[in-house]
């Protein structure tokens, strides 16, 4: 069951959100690019001044403005500060502009959430002379030294916790801002890891919330959810974990779309609870145990419930998921709503942590497994490096070299021909050497090699790829085939040649 | 004087468990069990067994620090007991008894620190929790002594609540006096480790209490103070099972791990949620067996149904979540290999470390499930104060009550026969004697017949006859060393079949057996078979009702040949035996299970003491190798001077035993600051 679920969904989950980075960037980037496609008005020309922003300001978040080449005919650029920054005052050197404009407003369906701490800026060029080529940001402004470590701090975990949070924020923006991909690619990968089913059932819900538009829909597929419990609790003597995790999904599916509290599922297991004793007098002992394993359940629903809501309301991250236009963006705003939301630790917090390094670890750990067994299979299954000659005439000498081909101890260890045993003359772990039979007709063949190995306790038939060899007719004339078979002579091995008379 | 009159109700209530026996006190002298639980017969005689951390008698000789658990405090109680001419019976009722009286205190006091709305309602909820049918199970098959840390988990939870709120150091003082008391019932690593667990779990919720650094200081404190009062005896077993770590892993893999699939079969849903399995057990009559069991069940789905209650109609605190959050975790673990999610546990229990010592669920941690749910009642008493409530918790109360009543004698009072007796002080008087225990019983459980009252599971005999012994009942297949197990199976089978006088007796004095004891009183199939004793090589001693001791004729008794002047000290970890005269023989053997523990030492009359140790602890070239004899024993090669004439003592010390000494001492510093920083 466990194995399902991790080959199923984690596992590709993983990968997908693997390629999605190293295509696409994460969907943070993507949002990135899409910010960056800002609609200018092609009317001046460029001289070579650059813009530089005051490295005194504080949390300074445009990142992207400063990596784009701005074309020689824009008018203004637009990019994104936050409120504080704002608050300061802008100061640009060697560039005359003509103001700045706060827009407030988003054209790019940005997540609403974003307004709320930051604005979009409009910069208006003067005259086509003093257009910069390009934004440039300041690298020597001074990230590392915004946090101080103090020794205080790990002894209170609040502040560790939120230290911790910090110097993981830095490290993504140090790595984002010397473009080292390589460095920054791994939180972001976690980031994806976790968001993408998120994202996903969030996704679903608007999208059956708009198909259905109707809540009365929703209440009678959940009537039609707990009926089908019922009934299969009433009539399947051996219920599957399959059935209780589908069942389950739905229920908490419903929940999730009609908004229940957890005492829905509280209420649920006292209603099942309570059929307990009448199945007993009735003698029907699978049917207690299914309502049993309900209750089960859905005692465990309402507690999840209720950890999700309380996590929900301190942190407002696990059920909410937002797009964020940048990295920045999405750190700084992860920064706000955790330090505000850290001040109170307590197990929840540490719970919800711990499951989501367990989480992450086992799935590293499940492809490390795999990733060892299949290492593990193909250091065992037999593998063909080099067939010679592969043009060959009847009572020619085949030498296959390669390697784990394994003692020939008995009928299981053979070459295959088109799906025939073939008779061999010489059999090691690396070297096999046959005849060319008189039977074969002239063409193309491909063999094989099969042997058994032990693997995971069993015995399982390995092959190899099938190789193929040529048998070419002996006519009396020189055709273009005999041509080749002497051109391959040079490149044979000085063994293949003794082993054949040459 | 309310104050009173509880401690009084619960004092009358505690006679419960042990009125079964009231007609037994003058009838019988001891008491035992079908099980682990390993009776004491004379607790003065055993006294030096018992402070050992080596068992020189079972099986030719065996590591076992557990034991030293068992002192405390059944052992103490039992000496305590015998000097004031009590019998061992007598003890034993008194020991329950206070059991349950603490038992209900404790669970009595936990209640009141958290729900200290009616009195009544927290001596009713007491009653169910400590008088649950569950515990009666302990009664039968053995772990009688972990009933304590089930009995006495609540007190210590309550002591660390007061820690966290008044810091005081009583409190701590407290504590590490309860553990002590516990140290029988911990020394069981899972159950250790299940205890550790859940106070530390308690701990962590308690953090919101006080501030970070000082929660940490103090659950660094009541684990230093718990674990310091049981250091005496998980030194030593520390260091064995770290030494031995690989072959207790598994071992416990191949043997007791992996018959969880037979010990978790009864485990389904409904019966963890209500309380419905090994009735048949303690239940004695097969003819109400369904309907108490029913009974029982009923009571439990009541129980389980008020304690959901709150969760659907009340506004609940975080608090009542986290106990629901440990209830599913417990039931989770309970119900192993059943449905649902049979597989998620299977694969925690194949690759998470540890997660083995739940072997038995039930056994191990099912009180948390009995635990949690008192909890529960009681926060369903919180929120809904009827009198109606406190009727029908008070009649589930009276019910359990009954049913420990109604179950009787679980365990088992019971005399030692004469014959016995007549056994015993014949092999005690020869020397060197080693006695061999038959009828074969084929790795086994034993048990014996009506005439010890069918006790079984721990043999009595290897306390009472004390002189090494071997059988081959369960627990020769427990211990680590395979040859020794080999050797006893070999020489028994060679008993019934061999024909051959010369291998048979080379067989037997290879491990030096000297007596055969023929047990006549098994309750099982094993019959005694007198027909293959029929041999001159044994020489019928005694032959009374319950058994036939033989004695091995002298042409098979090699043993100890080189070693037969006088023994000075004998002590299962401390051997001192005394040659006069040369040694012409440069090996000495020790008849025991190899083991690199065991030490040589030589001290030499005519020399000084100063020469003596600086020639046995500095430059050893006295005794020069330890290895295997016959496979199994310990033999050592020594050089000895030629001419030395005086008087040689070879000394044999099992050193591990230092381990304990070390432990008491360090738990008795721990004890003198404890009451130190009291004083202050």
């Amino acid at each position: 069951m466990i194995n399902k679920i991790i080959y199923n969904f984690l596992v590709p989950n993983f990968i997908l959100s693997l390629f999605l980075v190293f295509f696409f960037g994460s969907p943070i980037l993507i949002n990135d690019y899409r910010l960056l496609t800002i609609e200018l008005p092609l009317k001046y020309q460029l001289n070579n001044n650059a813009i530089y922003f005051n490295p005194s300001i504080e949390n300074f978040s445009v990142i992207n403005v400063g990596i784009r080449k701005i074309n020689t005919n824009d008018s203004h650029v637009t990019f994104l500060l936050t409120d504080e920054v704002a608050n300061k005052t802008l100061t640009l050197s060697k560039v005359n502009v003509q103001g700045i404009y706060r827009l407030s407003t988003y054209p790019f369906g940005i997540n609403p959430d974003f307004e709320s701490y930051s604005k979009r800026y409009k910069l208006q060029f003067l005259s086509s002379k003093n257009k910069p080529l390009q934004f440039e940001i300041n690298q020597d402004y001074p990230i590392t030294g915004l946090y101080k470590f103090d020794r205080s701090i790990l002894l209170d975990p609040n502040k560790a916790l939120k230290f911790l949070f910090q110097k993981f924020q830095q490290y993504i923006e140090i790595a984002y801002q010397s473009n080292q991909i390589f460095f920054y690619i791994f939180p972001l990968l976690i980031y994806n890891f976790l968001s993408l089913p998120i994202i996903a059932i969030k996704k679903l819900r608007q999208f059956i919330l708009d198909f259905l538009n109707s809540e009365s829909i929703i209440t009678s597929v959940t009537l039609i959810v707990l009926l089908c419990i019922y009934f299969f609790g009433l009539i399947n003597t051996n219920p599957s974990d399959v059935q209780i995790v589908v069942f389950s999904t739905l229920w908490a599916l419903t929940v999730y779309f009609h908004r229940r509290t957890p005492k829905a599922s509280f209420t649920l297991a006292l209603f099942f609870v309570m059929h307990i004793p009448f199945f007993k007098l009735v003698h029907l002992d699978y049917a207690s145990n299914n309502f049993a394993v309900w209750t089960y359940v859905f005692l465990a629903f309402g507690l999840l419930h209720v950890l999700l809501d309380e996590a929900h309301a301190r942190y407002g991250l696990v059920i909410n998921p937002k797009f964020y236009p940048s990295v920045k963006g999405s750190l700084l705003f992860q920064k706000k709503t955790i330090s505000k939301n850290l001040t109170n630790h307590n197990i929840i917090s540490i719970s919800i942590t711990v499951i989501v390094i367990i989480s992450i670890g086992f799935s590293f750990l499940i492809i490390f497994q795999k990733l060892r067994k299949y290492y593990d299979r193909n250091l065992k299954s037999p593998r063909i490096t080099v067939v010679e000659p592969m043009l060959v005439y009847h009572s020619t000498k085949v030498v296959l070299y390669g390697k784990s081909f394994g003692e020939k101890k008995d009928e299981r260890f053979r070459i295959m021909r088109n799906g025939k045993e073939i008779r061999t003359d010489y059999w090691d772990d690396s070297k096999i050497i046959f005849t060319i039979p008189l039977d074969w007709k002239p063409g193309e063949y491909s063999i094989w090699i099969e042997r058994p190995i032990e693997w995971n306790t069993e015995t399982i038939i390995e092959k190899t790829k099938p190789q193929t060899i040529k048998v070419l007719p002996i006519t009396g004339k020189i055709t273009p085939d005999d041509d080749l078979y002497f051109k391959q002579m040079d490149s044979l091995r000085k063994e293949t040649k003794e082993i054949n008379g040459f | 004087m309310k104050r009173y009159l509880k401690v009084l109700v619960f004092a009358i209530i505690s006679f419960v468990p042990i009125c079964p026996y009231f007609i037994d006190i003058t009838t019988y002298k001891h008491l035992g069990a079908f099980g682990d639980l390993a009776q004491i017969i004379s607790p003065f005689e055993e006294l030096a067994l018992r402070t050992s951390v080596y068992n020189h008698i079972a099986f030719g000789g065996m590591h076992e620090p557990f034991n030293l658990a068992n002192l405390s405090p059944f052992f103490i109680l039992q000496i305590i007991g015998t000097s004031l001419h009590l019998s061992t019976l007598q003890t034993w009722l008194l020991g329950i008894y206070l059991s349950y009286f603490a038992g209900l205190l404790s669970t009595f006091a936990f209640l009141n620190s958290y729900f200290n709305k009616s009195q009544y309602t927290n001596i009713v909820v007491s009653i169910i929790y400590i008088f649950s049918p569950y515990y009666l199970g302990f009664f039968h098959p053995g772990h009688f002594p972990i009933l304590l840390l089930f009995f006495l988990t609540p007190y210590c939870i309550y002591l660390i609540k007061k820690v966290f709120e008044v810091n005081m150091s009583s409190d701590i003082l407290k504590l590490f006096f309860t553990s002590l008391l516990m140290s029988a019932s911990l020394a069981n690593v899972s159950y250790l480790l299940i205890f550790m667990v859940v106070l530390n779990i308690y701990i962590f919720f308690l953090y919101s209490k006080s501030t970070f650094k000082r929660s940490l200081y103090i659950q660094t404190v009541l684990n230093a103070v718990i674990l310091g009062a049981n250091l005496w005896w998980i030194l030593p077993t520390l260091i064995y099972f770290l030494k031995n770590a690989a072959e207790q892993f598994s071992y416990s893999k191949t043997h007791l791990g992996a018959v969880i699939n037979i010990a978790a079969k009864d485990l389904s849903m409904t019966n963890i949620l209500f309380n419905n399995f090994e009735s048949s057990n303690f239940l004695p009559d097969n003819r109400h067996l369904t309907i108490i069991s029913g009974l029982i069940e009923y009571s439990y789905m009541v129980l389980f149904t008020l304690g959901l209650v709150p969760f659907v109609f009340k506004k609940t605190s975080k608090l009542h979540y986290s106990v629901l959050f440990i209830l599913l975790i417990i039931i989770f673990l309970l119900k192993s290999i059943n449905p649902p999610f049979a597989d998620l546990f299977k694969y925690m229990y194949e690759h998470i470390p540890l997660m083995q010592i739940i072997r038995r669920p039930q056994s191990k941690i099912y009180w948390l499930y009995l635990f949690s749910l008192t909890i529960l009642v009681s926060y369903f008493l919180r929120y809904y104060p009827k009198k109606i409530y406190g009727y029908l918790l008070t009649i589930i109360a009276i019910f359990y009550l009954s049913i420990y009543i109604y179950s009787g004698k679980q365990l088992r009072p019971f005399n030692v026969p004469t014959d016995y007796q007549q056994a015993k002080k014949y092999i005690e008087e020869s020397p060197n004697s080693q006695v061999l225990i038959l009828p074969s019983i084929n790795l086994q459980l034993i048990q014996y017949d009506k005439s010890l009252n069918g006790i079984g599971g721990v043999d009595f005999l290897k306390n009472y006859i004390r002189r090494p012994q071997y059988s081959d009942d369960l627990y020769l297949d427990l211990i680590l060393n395979k040859n020794t197990k080999n050797k006893v199976l070999r020489t028994m089978s060679a008993i019934y079949s061999e024909k051959d006088d010369k291998k048979l007796c080379s067989q037997l004095s290879e491990l030096g057996i000297t007596h055969i004891l023929v047990r006549k009183n098994m309750n099982s199939n094993i019959k005694y078979k007198s027909q293959y004793l029929n041999n001159h090589l044994f020489i019928s001693q005694i032959d009374g009702r319950h058994l036939q001791l033989f004695k091995v004729a002298e042409q098979c008794n090699l043993h100890n040949s080189n070693l037969n002047d006088k023994t000075k000290i004998n002590l299962p970890y401390l051997k001192v035996v005394q040659t006069n005269g040369a040694i012409i023989n440069n090996r000495v053997h020790l008849y025991q299970n190899f083991d690199t523990n065991w030490k040589l030492y030589l001290y030499f009359s005519s020399k000084s003491l100063y020469e003596n140790i600086k020639n046995n602890l500095l430059f050893s070239n006295t005794v020069l190798l330890h290895s295997r004899y016959f496979g199994f024993a310990n033999e050592w090669m020594i050089r000895v001077p030629t001419n030395e004439n005086s008087t040689v003592y070879f000394i044999f010390l099992y050193f591990p035993q230092l381990y304990f000494y070390i432990g008491i001492i360090l738990t008795i510093i721990m004890i003198v600051i404890l009451l130190r920083v009291k004083k202050q």
